[in-house]
């Protein structure tokens, strides 16, 4: 996700979240005669905002430009840190019996969240956080619209689901608002000789460019 | 390269049982993160650099720091108070080409 590479946006994480990831899908890339022009088909992407313990927030299903993402990621955070200071819980320390506490005012603020993105009230809290401003780039303005709509998706279902384990929401998200399969299938390299040899030996297309263009093309230097 | 097996899925492992309140896993967790302690400080200086991976940049292109399994980010997050973001992608997050 480009957004990620957004100072903004990692300051923000790195402030209030950890971060870490995992390969739930695939996709197929085939790589062209040159060995650099890949053509992918399928795979995607998703963030979810979990408590300490795992119970899902809020999910940023599909990709968004930076300003996008970080508006839902404030999303996630304010309406939790909300939710758990009004009835004294500390954010971290969830207690398994205090999910009860704080499952029904998120299921609400998912379901506010949904009304303003149909309905937008101009006078509603927080809604620079669901109504953002637009890119100024144009060239995103595809993005945008299609992560509005994943939104409106995952705010649907989290209206009712939110606060379940990762586990179990995790691939609801992942399949139903993606349309994607959970698998640990390997990412398929069909094409070029070097992108099957790659994939055989286990190091990446970039590990495997220099270490050949060192010990056979010295002079041209690395391939990338 | 972070070997894959060490990555437990977030859609098919359960989380940790640390916050629930249990007792006996707390004092096992923390028996375990003390003996590690000990081991660490028991090195050799010159290798234990090496052998610590909180010190590699573990960025992999973004603006942040990614953990390197989410048992660990669960603990962390729960240590800082902070919340836990899962990444699920379909490829191999450390490699941009199969990302």
């Amino acid at each position: 996700m480009q957004a990620l590479a957004r100072p903004e946006v990692g300051d923000f994480l790195t402030q209030h979240c950890v971060a870490v990831y995992d390969k739930v899908g695939t996709f197929k890339v085939n790589v062209g005669p040159d060995g650099k022009t890949a053509n992918r088909d399928g795979g995607n992407v998703a963030a979810f905002f979990c408590s300490p313990s795992g119970y899902v927030i809020h999910a940023v299903a599909g990709p968004r430009t930076a300003e996008t993402f970080l508006a839902e990621a404030k999303w996630a955070v304010a309406a939790y840190t909300n939710i758990v200071g009004k009835r004294g819980l500390g954010s971290a320390a969830m207690q398994s019996g205090q999910v009860p506490r704080v499952t029904p005012a998120l299921r609400q603020a998912h379901a506010t969240a949904l009304e303003l993105i149909t309905k937008p009230n101009a006078s509603a809290p927080g809604l620079e956080l669901v109504h953002h401003q637009p890119s100024p780039d144009p060239a995103l303005r595809g993005i945008e619209q299609a992560g509005l709509k994943q939104r409106e998706q995952v705010h649907r279902l989290l209206k009712s689901r939110a606060f379940e384990p990762l586990a179990v929401v995790g691939p609801e998200v992942y399949t139903k608002v993606l349309g994607e399969k959970v698998t640990t299938e390997a990412v398929q390299l069909t094409g070029a000789t070097e992108a099957r040899q790659a994939a055989r030996t286990g190091q990446s297309l970039v590990e495997f460019y220099n270490g050949k263009a060192a010990d056979a093309n010295a002079d041209k230097g690395p391939r990338k | 390269m972070v070997p894959r097996e060490t990555l437990s899925s977030p859609f098919t492992v359960p989380l940790r049982p640390i916050e629930k309140g249990n007792m006996m896993v707390r004092h096992i967790v923390l028996s375990g993160v003390l003996a590690s302690a000990s081991l660490v400080w028991a090195a050799d200086p010159a290798t234990s650099k090496q052998a610590n991976p909180q010190k590699a940049d573990r960025s992999f292109g973004t603006a942040l720091q990614w953990e390197t399994t989410i048992a660990e980010a669960s603990k962390k997050a729960s240590r800082q108070n902070k919340l836990l973001m899962v990444l699920a992608v379909a490829g191999h997050f450390e490699d941009p080409f199969f990302t």
